[in-house]
């Protein structure tokens, strides 16, 4: 391949200049004319029946526009996981399931108005009995939360890989453990927020903040009752998602129902109370663990039951658990594999996609076995992992293929060496360690009978400059940025030559969105092979123009020549303009369609190769811990990646260093805290995500080993980065006082508790 | 957010006085606000008149004079944690106000109004108490010093009356002798993350007899670990007039650790209110003992006023 | 109730008659379409709020707007100077401190206030000083580093300027 000049450089992110002047403009910040505020009302119990609505007094309140519960709208359920997974209304009928539950929703002339109208409207529930964790839903008797599920099992499923038993029989340890894993907040900056208008045909716009509009869209038109396209989601600038905003949300539906009830815009932005409480959460999971292992430290099986929290409503619950799962076959080379499924209903907030979407419950526990294991049969932590890490050729039980470009290995050494894990380990000292934990994720899930794909438009303008057009959303992510240089690495343009139109439904071409960490390697496939046809039809004409072959054609900063005769060329301008003035009547109009060579999920065997990509990681963290406090300090996180190559090193580096100081939060910090179904600390005060006083020094190693399938070697790298943090900080908490903290997060009393009577937490 | 409420700025202390006083506990003070504002936000505060006194002279006052400190009612954390005074005469301050949360908290929320909100787990209260410090209040019918120790309650409670304003914070002065050294130290640990809210805070200050070695006075104020912050009376009686060595503070501190009442996280607080307080102790006496003399008397030739 | 006040907002002066019971920053955002403050929590904890009172940095969703009357008030928007950016406005751009752009201009307007008192800060001294600003996205890493990098460009151009005397 020739010598890169855009992909791999280290160039700004496209939009940063509107963003450091205030410009960017996100949902809250648009202002319509006649635009209404939307307010919901919410459910105060846990469980209840709804007995009757009384929306009389608010609906005279001046200034209100509309009052709306369900019976104004078609009652159609949210898809999400579709068939018998179906469950959640857009505006309550009949019951409530959680304290935060939509009932019914305002639309006024003023914020204040809108306050004071839900204050007016008269509900009458009838308090039915609730149940607030797994164990408690599942008993019998329990109150029922959904009639079509019954004991509360949302899901379940049981898979079996090889012989278990028989792997068990010949393993000469076993060890079984329980771990618990907490709810974790997103914490977006941006709190939810969408503004909603119809026009007099009947047509939606919607602007949002989103990582799949295409979601959205169909999401809002099932709802609505509606043709798909006469939704139409439009480009916004995002705070954040981090899986939050990967699926339809709530306050979308109920905009657009306001905005059609009033026919005004509408706007709806969420309190960060009700951002905490009535958004997504990471479900929490208990995991018991059995794992086999022969005496020189290869995996043998593998068995576990996962149960998870689901929360009131299914929304992804049964796909994150089924991800966990998929890790427990996945994660090492272990050959036997049993695992149980259990997604269990509860009378709370309900969980939803989050970075890593089920892989930071299972790897916490996995690899804090992992590091047990190791310390019991007296082998190095960083030896037994390379030993059964996954390598180039395999297949996991689960049916994922493991590329030539695996870096696992590689990420494994240079995470041990960046912490100096062989000196650290001769010259130990109570109080403090380090610890290390390795991950296997995706690029990419197949799990929509879609396909798993992506697709791209570039125009080319008349003064030579390039806009490239795609339906994945840019939240942060510097994914708009990535493609652009990929666009400009094969069209040979810089990048400032480069400008993007993500998310709008209408304009751009359709894409499954930004989830999956799949946006670089199949967004970024669809992007490369637009930026090639396009550059085939400039060929054409710069070949006829300079009187050349078109094989013999090279491209750079915008101008086309023959390959090693730059100073005669004829630029991309020259080329647009010719066409639509010749006869030749053509547009220039680049189109690329990529769809992974993938087998969509099969939920029956469980085995399906779902990625074309699968990625690795591994962190190694250097912790010290005071035995009198319990506090612990983390001085160092060193997280290798395997990337395939960064298009944009900054923006990789900085993918990674924002998902450990998550990891980080979730290992130490964040925690929700219930009262019989409440949330006591919805707010930034109770509730303790990292500051920038409070994270470790972050070390991300980019380990790029060229993936022949990616764009320009390219694979994901939006989620891992969450994924071994925990486990890597807590088998560096054992490594300084030999406790073991097996549920998370770390907290001083549980390593006091431990120290005390040297317990496993 | 509350929304009915009349909003006024006095210019004067007792135009402020003639507000409270009519409009009694409907009537709430705006300072910094910091506290003030969520109140009104959650709706949490039964406000139906805003009285914001930023606009009175003369209360804005760091003063050092014939060994008194006094404080203004408007003066910041931020100033406090800026002032030439503070930092060399009264360390423990200092240390206290950083423990206040973050910047944009300190640059205007008050000291007075730190010490009116009444948290529990208010990190100035400890130090101030250590340091005997009174709370002056004024109403239309006159002035009177509260010992701030006495001042607060309970939870979000105080003896300020429904008439009244607190203008100033005072510190007296410590009656000293030739013999003693003096010095201060507040050492905390937050709930969770760096700047939470104070989980344990511990405000020693102490007097001691350099020649004999010995501790003339101590004082412990605890804080985050009751209802109210209080002085650790038992502990401070044990180390009068003994000796001091490691043993001393060990013990000190866990008599210390016993007077508390925490609420929520007790075997965790018996824990760090010990280890705090032994902490603090230690500090305390290396800074007197080195001759970095958490107090100096004023200097009567040199004017030490400091007004911002 | 309503009471005219007169705010000077990035060097323009402002005759806003405002509601006693809103907060600076609806005014800003609400009244005077300035959005590049942002409302992330409204009680005074992420810091997305954040402006220059008096060179300060404050959270506007805790100062009520007529508590703001007579004050010189700096937003995001009055950071650039004819179209120039400023030096911290560089840097973010430059080593990649920005990744939704929520939390950017709080946190640049943190830096600012920080630079204006301790034009050469140390790293530690920059962490505490954007405590008061929450970012979900990037680990807080490069941003500090952005602060660090227009301080030392600073550095290093007085000191360029004190070599030439």
């Amino acid at each position: 391949m020739r010598e890169l000049s855009v992909v791999g450089k280290r160039l700004p992110k496209i939009d940063s200049i509107e963003k450091v002047t205030g410009e960017a403009k996100f949902s809250n910040d648009l202002v319509f004319p006649n635009m209404l505020f939307g307010k919901i009302l919410r459910s105060p119990y846990p469980h209840a029946q709804i007995i009757s609505i009384d929306t009389k007094k608010a609906k005279a309140l001046p200034g209100v526009e509309a009052v709306i519960t369900a019976e104004d709208t078609p009652k159609i359920k949210y898809v999400h996981l579709g068939g018998i997974h179906e469950d959640k209304l857009p505006l309550a009928d009949k019951k409530v399931r959680y304290i935060g539950d939509e009932v019914a929703a305002v639309a006024a002339t003023d914020e204040r108005i809108a306050e004071k109208a839900i204050r007016l409207i008269r509900v009458k529930y009838k308090v039915l009995p609730a149940v607030f964790n797994s164990e408690d839903a599942l008993k019998p008797g329990a109150p029922l939360i959904h009639d079509n599920k019954p004991n509360n099992i949302a899901a379940s499923s049981t898979k079996e890989f090889g012989d278990i038993d028989k792997a068990f029989r010949q393993s000469d340890f076993i060890f079984e453990d329980r771990y618990e894993l907490q709810a974790q907040a997103h914490c977006c900056i941006e709190p939810r927020s969408c503004a909603a208008m119809y026009d007099q045909k009947g047509n939606l716009k919607i602007w949002t903040a989103t990582q799949s509009p295409y979601f959205v869209q169909k999401e809002l038109a099932h709802i609505l009752n509606i043709p798909l396209t006469k939704v139409r989601v439009m480009e916004v600038q995002v705070g954040g998602g981090f899986g939050s905003r990967s699926k339809v949300c709530e306050d979308e539906g109920i905009c657009a129902f306001l905005a059609k009830r009033t026919g005004k815009p509408v706007k709806i932005t969420l309190t960060r109370e009700e951002e905490f409480t009535t958004t997504r959460i990471r479900h929490p999971m208990i995991i018991y663990l059995k794992t086999g292992i022969s005496k020189d430290g290869i995996l043998m099986a593998r068995q576990a039951k996962i149960v998870t929290d689901n929360g009131a409503y299914n929304h992804m619950g049964p796909a994150v658990t089924g991800v966990a799962g998929a890790i427990i076959a996945s994660l090492y080379r272990v050959p036997n594999v049993k695992y149980e499924l259990l997604t269990v209903y509860t009378n709370k907030h309900f969980g939803g996609p989050f970075r890593g979407y089920g892989n930071p419950q299972a790897t916490f526990a996995i690899e804090s076995q992992l590091d047990s294991i190791a310390r019991k049969i007296e082998m190095d932590p960083v030896e037994i992992r390379v030993k059964n890490a996954n390598r180039p050729g395999d297949t996991t039980p689960v049916g994922w293929k493991i590329t030539e470009s695996c870096g696992f290995r590689e990420c494994l050494e240079q995470a041990a060496e960046a912490i100096n894990w062989r000196e650290k380990e001769k010259n130990k000292s109570f109080g403090r360690g380090v610890g290390i934990a390795g991950c296997i994720h995706l690029s990419g899930f197949h799990v929509y009978t879609d396909g798993d794909f992506s697709s791209a438009f570039i125009k080319i303008f008349s003064d030579g400059s390039v806009e490239l057009m795609v339906g994945s959303a840019d939240v942060g992510t510097w994914s708009n940025t990535a493609l652009a240089q990929i666009a400009a690495e094969e069209l040979g343009v810089t990048l400032d030559q480069v400008r993007v139109v993500s998310m709008d439904t209408d304009l751009t071409p359709m894409d499954l969105g930004s989830w999956g960490s799949r946006v670089i390697f199949i967004g970024g496939n669809a992007v490369r092979r637009a930026a090639y046809d396009v550059k085939w039809q400039l060929f054409e004409i710069a070949a006829s123009k300079l009187g050349a072959n078109i094989e013999d054609l090279d491209s750079k900063e915008g101008r086309i020549f023959v390959k090693g005769s730059p100073e005669k060329f004829v630029s991309f301008s020259d080329c647009v303009v010719a066409t639509s003035r010749h006869k030749i009547g053509k547009t220039i109009l680049g189109k690329g369609h990529y769809d992974s060579p993938t087998e969509l999920i099969n939920r029956e065997t469980g085995i399906s190769n779902i990625s074309a990509a699968p990625i690795f990681a591994a962190q190694a963290a250097e912790v010290e811990v005071d035995p009198k406090t319990g506090r612990v300090k983390v001085l160092r996180i060193v997280a290798a990646h395997d990337i395939g190559r960064a298009i944009n090193p900054t923006a990789v580096e900085g993918q990674i260093e924002g998902a450990v100081a998550q990891g980080y939060g979730y290992a130490l910090t964040e925690q929700y805290e219930y009262e019989n179904g409440r949330v006591l600390n919805p707010n930034f005060l109770g509730y303790r995500i990292p500051r920038s006083n409070d994270i470790p020094e972050i070390v991300p190693i980019l380990v790029e080993k060229i993936d022949s399938e990616g764009p320009f070697g390219a694979k994901g790298v939006g989620e891992p980065g969450s994924v071994p943090t925990a486990p890597a900080i807590a088998n560096a908490v054992f490594d300084a006082i030999g406790i073991r903290i097996n549920s998370l997060p770390i907290t001083p009393e549980k390593i006091l508790e431990g120290l005390r009577n040297n317990k496993t937490f | 957010m509350t929304i009915n409420f009349r909003y006024f700025e006095p210019s004067t202390i007792g135009e402020a006085c003639q507000l409270v006083s009519k409009y009694k506990d409907k009537a709430k003070i705006l300072a910094g606000g910091t506290d003030l504002i969520i109140q009104m936000k959650r709706k949490t505060v039964n406000l139906k008149y805003l009285v914001n006194i930023k606009k009175i002279p003369n209360i804005d006052h760091i003063i050092y004079e014939n060994d008194i400190l006094r404080i203004g009612a408007l003066v910041t954390h931020k100033k406090l944690i800026d002032s030439a005074i503070i930092q060399k005469n009264f360390n423990i301050l200092r240390e206290a106000c950083l423990a206040i949360g973050t910047v944009q908290i300190r640059n205007i929320g008050t000291l007075v109004g730190n010490i009116c909100n009444a948290s529990p787990s208010g990190d100035t209260i400890p130090p101030l108490i250590a340091l005997g410090a009174k709370v002056k209040c004024v109403s239309l019918g006159g002035e009177r010093a509260v010992l701030l120790e006495d001042f607060i309650t309970g939870p979000f409670q105080t003896l300020l009356r429904f008439d009244e304003v607190v203008v100033e914070v005072e510190i007296p002065p410590i009656p000293s002798n030739e013999q003693s050294v003096y010095a201060g130290c507040y050492a905390w640990v937050p709930k969770i993350t760096a700047t939470d809210e104070t989980l344990v805070g511990v405000a020693v200050f102490l007097e001691i007899d350099q020649e004999m070695h010995t501790i003339s006075q101590a004082r412990i104020a605890l804080g985050s670990v009751a209802p109210t912050p209080l002085r650790a009376k038992e502990a401070e009686k044990f180390l009068l007039g003994k000796k001091i060595d490691l043993n001393l503070f060990d013990e000190g501190s866990k008599i210390a650790s016993k007077e508390i009442a925490p609420r929520s996280r007790v075997e965790y607080r018996y824990q760090l209110c010990k280890i705090l307080t032994e902490n603090s102790l230690k500090l305390a006496t290396e800074r007197a003992l080195k001759g970095l003399n958490d107090y100096e008397k004023t200097d009567k030739n040199r004017d030490k006023r400091e007004i911002i | 109730m309503k009471k005219l006040i007169k705010i000077e907002i990035n060097g323009k002066l402002f005759k806003i008659h405002a509601d006693t019971s809103k907060t600076l920053l609806h005014v800003l955002r609400e009244d005077l379409h300035l959005t590049g403050t942002k409302k992330g929590c409204n009680e005074g904890e992420c810091g997305a709020c954040t402006i220059l009172l008096d060179g300060k940095a404050v959270y506007s969703c805790l100062l009520l707007a007529v508590d703001a009357n007579g004050k010189r008030i700096t937003t995001i928007e009055g950071l650039a100077r004819d179209g120039k950016l400023d030096p911290l406005q560089e840097t973010f751009v430059e080593y990649g401190a920005i990744q939704c752009g929520f939390c950017t201009p709080g946190m640049i307007l943190s830096g600012k206030a920080l630079l204006n008192e301790n034009p050469y800060p140390s790293e530690e001294e920059v962490k505490i000083a954007l405590a008061g600003n929450l970012c979900r996205c990037t680990g807080y890493k490069k941003i500090i580093t952005a602060i660090l990098a227009a301080s030392q460009s600073h550095q290093s151009r007085k000191e360029k300027c004190e070599s030439y005397q």
